[in-house]
């Protein structure tokens, strides 16, 4: 994949929070993180991740980062 | 944490990075409007006779090259010690009582370049105003700067060869022969063609080059750094 394409990773963030009964507005206060931002991640439009944010989101969910992320081989779908 | 998002967006970041630039050409372009305002005033104040840029009433003069009007190559300026040597290169040449093709060849010595000038102005004025609207890192910046740079070297060599051409052209006006209007002006003894070759190769090519060459590169760096700026508008 050439640096700057597509991605393939998928985000699973609106499931996390459904499992745990949260809003998006609740998690951005828990985890400091805007709600633009976090709507931008959950909708897979974000380029990178930093890893305090990611901490941050496992933390409040109480999850590793590969239940928040999945790769998906495009070439198969 | 390292690099804030925003900071490039803090109130009057966009007015500051622009600096010195943008002080520099505002106060450039208004004095040029005043260069070209205040001398046809002055002249209307002073004698009623209003000249720029070989329009006017007056005489006109320019700037031209010897080659063609000296009767001797090899004449001496001036007297000089001995071990010394001296050789007619520019002369300032006037018509008295100019012609409408003179005064046009006199207009074309000068106004090309004072035209480069101010739109290279305008030009930087609009790539100021463009970063100060959507800030340093936008495609239209690169695209703007890139098109500065091609505008520079087409333009100043366009200006010279113009400029060159108008002033043989006028010189050879001077030449004590009747002239068909400005047809058959090579059987003038005037190098005509010459003098505008000479013209283009006598352009500063290293201030020129340099400005070029710096704003292609500069163009890239902006090009480069608006990739870095949205991935770190995508990231969370």
């Amino acid at each position: 994949m050439e640096n700057g394409a597509e991605h393939q990773i998928e985000v699973h963030l609106d499931k996390l929070l459904a499992d745990r009964g949260m809003t998006l507005t609740q998690l951005s206060e828990e985890v400091g993180v805007t709600i633009v931002n976090l709507s931008i991640l959950k909708n897979g439009r974000a380029k990178a991740i930093r890893f305090s944010t990611l901490t941050a989101l496992c933390e409040a969910l109480d999850c590793q980062p590969g239940d928040l992320m999945s790769w998906r081989d495009g070439e198969r779908d | 944490m390292g690099l804030q998002l925003g900071a490039i967006e803090l109130p009057g970041t966009r007015r500051t990075i622009t600096q010195p630039l943008g002080g520099t050409v505002w106060l450039f372009l208004r004095l040029t409007l005043l260069g070209l305002v205040l001398p046809p005033l002055l002249g209307l104040l002073n004698g009623g006779r209003p000249d720029l840029y070989g329009f006017g009433s007056g005489n006109v003069c320019a700037t031209v090259t010897i080659n063609g009007l000296a009767e001797s190559g090899s004449q001496p300026v001036a007297q000089l010690r001995s071990g010394m040597s001296s050789a007619p290169g520019n002369v300032w040449l006037c018509a008295n009582h100019p012609t409408l093709a003179q005064r046009f060849l006199v207009t074309l010595t000068q106004l090309p370049m004072a035209l480069l000038w101010l739109t290279v102005l305008i030009l930087l004025w609009r790539l100021v105003s463009q970063v100060r609207r959507t800030g340093p890192f936008d495609a239209t910046v690169t695209r703007r700067l890139r098109f500065l740079a091609w505008f520079v070297l087409a333009a100043t060599l366009a200006a010279n060869a113009l400029q060159s051409y108008a002033a043989a052209a006028f010189t050879a006006t001077g030449y004590p022969r009747p002239l068909p209007g400005l047809v058959g002006l090579d059987q003038i003894p005037v190098p005509i063609g010459q003098d505008t070759i000479n013209g283009v190769l006598g352009t500063s090519w290293t201030p020129l080059l340099l400005v070029v060459c710096g704003l292609l590169s500069l163009a890239r760096i902006v090009r480069v750094g608006g990739q870095l700026h949205d991935d770190l508008v995508g990231t969370v």
